[in-house]
């Protein structure tokens, strides 16, 4: 897998899409069946491919981001929209969730995390054990802003993600906009950026730091908000 | 519901928008004509909603839910005190098949199929602008019938009622027509979720479990048939019990109880030709009003089933409860019924979701909302039957009886136990005979009937085979008036034998409190705060004060002036609390809950 790893500011022209959205509503739970595969399973229990409890948010036309409210993380982006027409979402039958169209205008997948749990919380630069629970999410507008506490003994961290879509140098890609308060003297978090799937570049633009090439982290240091924009090559 | 109901409802059942028949209609309500606006404001365009779960505000707005996904929430508007004019809003949308809606405090929250989710309007414009995620952790997965059912409250938590991890066909997976699979874990639970958003596993043995009430400190749950599950049925819902439906491997309370199931309040007569009750019931209500109050009235979604609704009164019998269900309302309109609430007047609002075929496939269901209201009629109808021992039975009636009442021959009676077994649905009727009914005495005021009935088991057989069904017919008898008869006939399922006392509804006293107090005020939550809401005159001063349930005052405002007040309840930890406002002599509380 070719991954670049770019450590800049803006290094190249970062369009940030005028927020509207490619369908209402834009944000909404669902779960994978046979992702990427195409596949029409009615059984997943013991399918890698199948994955329940997922925010699907329709930034654009050539970004659907999909966030795991169990692990926390960007867990899979797409450069397309999901099947609808009316609205339906693919919803054939009973459980049966999000479905791309076979073909070129089904997109690709272009990022998938698999990781537990991409939050971690840091004392003097260690990992202590900490949970990611999922809080839900706000809505100003066609905003959304992602909701999650990174709770370890008596500290709770509260993490604001809002995505947005961004063209990168003609790419599709994702901003994430991410305020955490909460933080205690010393402490830090970072997340897992990397996924697998297709070559991506992650750029902080700031209040972060990236670390690390395979996987890819962002580490907030303190209280405030940080910004970082991947891409990807579908 | 297996997909052989689910072609008998495609045969039987009728469009959304088909014109309304009064065929089967209780001639105690009168159906009335609802005009929504904007029109076609549902899903798909329709001119009523597909209603998975919904709940009325204290100030008589109903909160609506449609299944499916992604879905909405509305808000009903107008069809209070009469009204037939509903004005509807779209609150909250991209919901995930919400099948139950609970308002506490006056803010909705929903069951979502992986989450329970609290819906805020925090700045006031009549929409929610956040989607709060309380609890997500009860165990889900994303087969077909993973269902997440209807929403109990109650003391401060919630309860969620899980399906079992049901598969095409009806079957479990784990069962033997699902080879080579296992249950997912967890399942077939209802769980209780606090305010902190913790959940703990409460009673176990669920199917389909689509409806949840409370009375009191009573929490009641309805079943479905199919595998495991002989026919529907009525559960008094209690901490560690098991309930009778399998899996594989067995969850928690089928494994603690050693497979013994807690026997239910009732069980519908399922497979009972013209007369059959439960295919697929909706969520039970304990009515508050009128002259039905504490009975139980219970909706069935499939279309074209002889039985719409089904009321149910119920005796307690030596600290347990049991009873007998009767028609209510039959089968009107070949409408499926999925909930039903009870208004401030006693009117019903019945939401439609009525199926044609597969719980999946929206565009084919049946969509909309009907009111109907109480009037003056009083039908003729057995209104109770209560258990005298092995000796018989007593009939209440609505109106006195006709001469024919003493006629032993115009009542007959039969009998089976509802025995639960892999095999789908119903027709596991054990034990079925023809009993006895030997004599028939009508009491002085003609309202009531005994019935000496012969062949009844005995106390002991009774003790080791709770569940009995008693199913006592009523032929060609009239009222001292002429009435015909509505209700020809009661199942009763006898877990034990009476005297028993009758059970009573226990009065919602926060939702009293609420009405009163929201003509006055309205509680808004915020973030991190909550905003008190006066319509009171504005310029007269009040005193506003937060309690605990330990009933410490956490903080106050004094004479309070204008439109509203900021209560910084962000300060509090999670829980309940409770608001009273005071206006001179004039005094209001509420409860409510800091998330």
């Amino acid at each position: 897998m070719i991954r670049k790893v770019i450590i800049c500011t803006a290094a190249f022209a970062i369009g940030v899409w005028a927020q509207t959205r490619p369908r209402d509503p834009f944000i909404f739970r669902t779960a994978l069946r046979s992702a990427g595969t195409g596949g029409n399973a009615l059984v997943c229990q013991a399918s890698a491919e199948c994955r329940n409890r997922l925010i699907a948010v329709l930034l654009n036309p050539q970004m659907t981001a999909l966030y795991s409210t169990e692990s926390g993380s960007l867990y899979l982006t797409r450069n397309a929209l999901p099947q609808d027409g009316n609205l339906t979402y693919n919803h054939l039958q009973f459980g049966n969730r999000l479905a791309w169209q076979t073909g070129s205008s089904a997109g690709v997948t272009m990022h998938r995390n698999d990781a537990a749990q991409s939050w971690e919380l840091r004392q003097g630069g260690s990992t202590v054990a900490s949970t990611i629970v999922y809080k839900g999410f706000n809505l100003a507008g066609n905003v959304a802003t992602l909701k999650h506490n990174l709770v370890a003994g008596a500290t709770t961290v509260s993490i604001l993600e809002t995505p947005e879509y961004a063209a990168v140098g003609g790419k599709p890609g994702l901003r994430r906009t991410i305020a955490v308060s909460g933080l205690e003297s010393g402490q830090s978090v970072r997340v897992r950026l990397s996924g697998s799937v297709s070559p991506e570049t992650w750029t902080a633009e700031s209040g972060g730091t990236l670390e690390g090439s395979n996987p890819i982290y962002l580490n907030i240091s303190s209280n405030g908000t940080a910004i970082v924009t991947g891409s990807w090559q579908p | 519901m297996n997909n052989r109901t689910m072609l008998i409802a495609a045969t039987l059942g009728c469009l959304a928008g088909a014109a309304f028949s009064q065929t089967g209609m209780h001639s105690g309500y009168t159906y009335s004509n609802v005009t929504f606006s904007p029109a076609n404001i549902f899903y798909g365009n329709s001119p009523g909603p597909l209603v998975g779960g919904m709940d009325v505000f204290p100030d008589g707005r109903i909160a609506v839910a449609e299944w499916g996904l992604p879905a909405s929430v509305y808000i009903i508007d107008g069809l209070q005190n009469g009204g037939s004019a509903a004005q509807v809003k779209l609150f909250a949308k991209g919901l995930d098949n919400v099948m139950g809606l609970k308002i506490v405090d006056s803010v909705i929250y929903v069951l979502e199929k992986e989450g329970l989710t609290q819906l805020l309007d925090t700045d006031g414009d009549g929409v929610a602008d956040q989607y709060n995620c309380i609890n997500q952790t009860f165990p889900s997965n994303v087969s077909m019938l993973n269902l997440s059912f209807d929403l109990g409250f109650l003391n401060n938590s919630f309860l969620v009622p899980l399906s079992s991890d049901v598969a095409t066909g009806g079957y479990d997976f784990g069962s033997s027509q699902q080879a080579g699979t296992t249950a997912f874990p967890g399942r077939s639970q209802m769980y209780k979720v606090d305010a902190t958003g913790a959940s703990t596993p409460f009673a176990g043995g669920f199917r389909n479990p689509n409806g949840v009430t409370v009375n009191g400190e009573d929490i009641f749950a309805t079943d479905n048939e199919g595998s495991w599950m002989p026919s529907s049925k009525l559960i008094h819902v209690r901490q560690g019990k098991f309930y009778g439906h399998r899996t594989n491997p067995p969850q928690q309370f089928q494994e603690s109880n050693n497979n013994a199931e807690t026997p239910p309040v009732v069980w519908s007569n399922f497979n009972d030709a013209t007369d059959a009750t439960g295919r697929s019931w909706g969520n039970p209500i304990m009515l508050q009003k009128g002259r039905y109050r504490g009975h139980f009235l219970i909706p069935d979604l499939v279309n074209g089933e002889p039985n719409k609704v089904v009321r149910v009164f119920v005796e307690r019998v030596g600290g347990e409860l049991q009873g007998v269900l009767f028609p209510f309302v039959k089968s009107y309109n070949n409408a499926g019924v999925h909930r039903i609430k009870e208004g401030d007047d006693g009117e019903l609002y019945l939401g439609l979701l009525g199926t044609n075929c597969c719980w999946g496939q929206r565009a084919n269901m049946i969509k909309g909302f009907h009111v109907l209201r109480p009037n003056n009629n009083v039908p003729f109808e057995i209104m109770a039957i209560r258990s005298l021992g092995q000796s018989g039975f007593q009939l209440e009636f609505s109106k006195p009886v006709g001469a024919a009442g003493n006629q032993a021959a115009r009542y007959t009676a039969t009998s089976w136990r509802q025995v639960a077994s892999e095999a789908y649905g119903g027709g596991n009727r054990s034990g079925f005979s023809t009993l006895t009914v030997s004599s028939a005495t009508v009491s002085a005021d003609g309202l009531k009937v005994t019935l000496q009935i012969s062949g009844l088991p005995s106390a002991e057989q009774l003790q080791s085979q709770p569940g009995r069904v008693v199913k006592i017919s009523v032929n060609g008898l009239s009222a001292q008036d002429g009435n015909a008869l509505w209700t020809q006939f009661g199942a009763y399922t006898l877990n034990r034998y009476g005297p028993g006392t009758d059970y009573t509804a226990v009065e919602n006293t926060t939702r009293a409190v609420s009405r009163d107090v929201e003509a006055g005020w309205k509680l808004v939550a915020g973030n991190g705060h909550h905003f008190l809401q006066f319509s009171w005159d504005q310029t007269t001063p009040k005193n506003v004060a937060v309690y605990d349930m330990k009933g410490e005052i956490r903080f106050q405002v004094n004479e309070a002036k204008g439109p509203r007040v900021r209560l910084e309840t962000g300060k509090l930890s999670r829980g309940m609390y409770m608001v009273r406002v005071q206006e001179g002599r004039k005094t209001a509380a509420r409860p409510f809950m800091v998330q």
